[in-house]
């Protein structure tokens, strides 16, 4: 036992955790942690803004497979991480926040910078803890860690006052800690992994769905080998993007909203529906009891809570997806051989020939449309470059064309749809693997809502590339009005909007302008020979709309293949 | 189906965590009809018991989200006729009533305070015997009411 102050503790025990970089903001509440934070061999980087420091650290997370971690001081420096933690929640993604407050004493009584930031985290958090007393510090942080980066993975929120900050205390480092409410995985059910394997051998006409728990739990080598021992083909949802080589020839890619048109329509075709770390979204899925009808679904999760929430299923498997996987696997090799192509596969076939003359898959044209950039890009960029997004069409570009060859190489946010997220998460990711091309394809709307990150880019000296389509509009918000509101665009467009060269030369980084393909496959390729944060401004057309496209509220087989069939031109 | 719905929940004894399991039941829009909490044997563990009503289905989810808590250590769902219930009800009566055979609907009825203004009543039973007791001796007569919500454990069955 040694004798420290509430913030010493906190270094050690983040040392202790093996943290490399913490993403910040100071402020009055957590000066002594600052202080403490100035000489303990951590990396501290000044975020501009604490949204901003939370997708930093979520980025960083979600590409480390470890904790991203990020502070803020109290009041305001709290409430604007909220919408960082939000994303993390909703994508399962292990954010540890440390949050300065105002002294106990002050607590309740509104004190300057005072919000009650464990109440406002509460439901977007996996858990909250408040240590009360310095000699609490080491296990709060502790359990933090092991409860955001166990089971299903979650954001947790340590929110430290400053008196316990500066209070000494003997420190006991624990090892090992038991929490009675907590088991993030029970032990799996062999008779269901039996069950499972019987019904998969059993399959005609079997489909395998992945999301992005098969990224968390890295299950993709056992996903594949199911898919390629039944030749079963593979669907993704958005967020399981990557799990799968999307070039593999089983591959249907993502399906859902702006799903590729043959995963939307072979889906519905399905007898039997593995689907492994997936949530049943309602963008994945369209209306729930449409989904799927005529198919037995097989639902893995690490969340008991998952469990029949959107949709109810013939049999599910608790547990961690690549031990799952992995006896399933096991199971099923034991008991049939590789199956060859039979007339499930002969139909796929037949489905991806029909669908090669779709509209949304043209690629006739040669000017700077969101598809050819994305397919261009991907042309581009090495096998394992991060690509990071905003939300909007763009992303969904992306979601259709752009090809995800590795896990980990695809970083978005889904179920929150957090427009801003990609800047901020390509920096985070970055740090957490400075090796690989790291590239924020993003809208001009959502580069907007955190722009500040590329004054952390240049001064960090992370050269990642900022590509921006820039249609001077909220494009995917313009694209419902004119499908749904017969063409009042009401509050989506920019009439001035900033001069993006000169904003990013401003912040101190290369700024371009493209237009063509050909002049836009040559920035990018300078971008990523440069040692300096770049960004591209891409001037793209507002009234290019983004197909396939299911219609919310309608079902996976309601898909609309172009704006001809849409009726919008 | 929406029915009556018994919430056994043990937790963490510490400060938040009822916040929490309400914060929890508030984000389904359920309306808590009554909730009590003490701790047990273990005075570091607390036991809740909540009634709502409540579809089978989504009480099914709540309490896996309940579950989920890391505070929760354990919760369960049940239906009145599977656990034994108990409620205390003190009731302040018009000073002019009688309690007679016909309104006695409980042994457990105990008369702890009569005067000029009002005659209080203690009555500890199921919720259905207080709501009967309520009903016979008829809402004229009756000056206020304070009911602890029900407290509850699973019957033990081999």
């Amino acid at each position: 036992m040694v004798e420290m102050t509430g913030s010493k503790a906190l270094m050690e025990a983040l040392r202790r955790e093996k943290v490399k970089v913490i993403f910040g903001m100071p402020g009055g509440a957590n000066l002594p942690i600052y202080d403490d934070l100035y000489d303990s061999g951590i990396k501290h980087v000044s975020v501009k803004h604490e949204q901003v420091g939370a997708h930093m650290a979520d980025g960083y997370a979600r590409v480390s497979r470890g904790p991203g971690v990020c502070m803020a001081t109290s009041g305001p420096g709290a409430t604007n991480l909220v919408t960082g933690i939000a994303t993390a929640y909703m994508d399962s993604s292990p954010v540890i926040a440390i949050t300065g407050q105002v002294p106990k004493a002050m607590i309740g009584r509104d004190a300057f910078q005072e919000t009650d930031v464990v109440g406002v985290m509460a439901s977007i958090t996996k858990h909250t803890i408040q240590p009360l007393s310095a000699a609490e510090v080491p296990s709060a942080i502790k359990s933090a860690f092991y409860i955001a980066n166990s089971g299903r993975p979650g954001p947790v929120l340590v929110d430290i006052p400053k008196d316990v900050q500066v209070e000494n205390a003997e420190m006991i480092f624990p090892e090992k800690l038991e929490i009675r409410g907590y088991t993030p995985f029970l032990p799996i059910d062999r008779v269901k992994v039996a069950q499972a394997a019987e019904i998969l051998a059993k399959a005609e006409r079997p489909v395998i769905w992945g999301g992005g728990g098969i990224r968390i739990s890295d299950a993709s080598e056992p996903f594949t080998a199911i898919a390629e021992l039944l030749n079963a083909p593979v669907v993704t949802s958005l967020q399981g993007k990557g799990i799968f080589p999307e070039n593999h020839p089983l591959c249907l890619g993502p399906m859902g909203m702006h799903g590729r048109a043959e995963a939307n329509k072979l889906i519905g075709e399905a007898d039997v529906i593995l689907a492994a770390g997936v949530r049943f979204s309602d963008r994945t899925t369209g209306t729930a009891d449409e989904f799927g009808k005529s198919a037995k679904i097989i639902h893995i999760d690490a969340d008991p809570s998952e469990i029949n929430k959107n949709k109810r299923v013939h049999l599910h498997l608790l547990g961690d997806a690549k031990e799952i996987l992995g006896q399933i696997y096991k199971t099923l090799a034991n008991s049939v051989k590789r199956k060859g192509p039979g007339s499930w596969i002969e139909r796929i076939n037949e489905v991806r020939e029909e669908m090669k003359q779709i509209s949304a898959y043209d690629t006739s044209r040669s000017d700077l449309t969101g598809p050819n950039i994305v397919r261009l890009m991907r042309e581009i960029l090495p096998l394992d470059s991060i690509l990071t997004t905003g939300v909007g069409r763009h992303q969904m570009w992306c979601e259709v064309h752009y090809q995800v060859l590795k896990p980990r190489t695809w970083i978005t946010s889904t179920g929150l749809g957090t427009m801003g997220f990609g800047l901020p998460a390509a920096v985070g990711a970055k740090f957490a693997k400075p090796d690989v091309p790291v590239i924020d394809f993003d809208g001009d709307g959502s580069f907007m809502m955190t722009e500040t990150a590329l004054a952390v880019a240049v001064e960090e000296r992370v050269p990642i590339i900022a590509i921006i389509l820039n249609d001077k509009s909220l494009g995917m918000v313009e694209q419902w009005q004119r499908i749904f509101y017969k063409r009042r665009y009401s509050g989506v467009k920019t009439t001035a909007g900033p001069d993006f060269v000169k904003l990013a030369e401003a912040y101190g980084a290369d700024g371009r302008r493209v237009d063509s393909l050909e002049q836009f496959a040559k920035t990018l390729r300078e971008g990523l020979g440069s040692d300096m944060p770049m960004l591209i401004d891409v001037p793209v057309d507002p009234e290019y709309d983004v197909f396939p496209f299911m219609a919310p509220g309608k079902s996976l087989k309601d898909t609309v293949h172009g704006p001809k069939e849409m009726g919008i031109f | 189906m929406t029915s009556v719905k018994i919430i056994a929940v043990l937790v963490e004894n510490r400060p938040g965590v009822l916040f929490k399991v309400a914060n929890m039941i508030r984000r389904r829009s359920f309306n808590i009809e009554s909730i009590t909490v003490g701790t047990v044997d273990h005075k570091d563990i607390s036991r809740m018991t909540i009634t709502l009503h409540a579809d089978d289905a989504i009480v099914e989810q709540l309490v896996k989200q309940l579950s989920k808590l890391i505070d929760v250590i354990e919760a369960n769902v049940f239906t009145p006729e599977e656990v034994i219930a108990r409620e205390l009800a003190i009731i302040q009566l018009s000073p002019d009533v009688k309690v007679t055979t016909d309104t006695k609907v409980t042994q457990e009825l105990r008369i702890v305070e009569s005067s000029s203004e009002s005659l209080t009543v203690e009555l500890l039973g199921g919720p259905d015997v207080i709501d009967e007791f309520l009903q016979k001796i008829g809402e004229s007569n009756v000056l206020s009411v304070a009911r602890t919500g029900i407290t509850a454990l699973p019957k033990r069955r081999n």
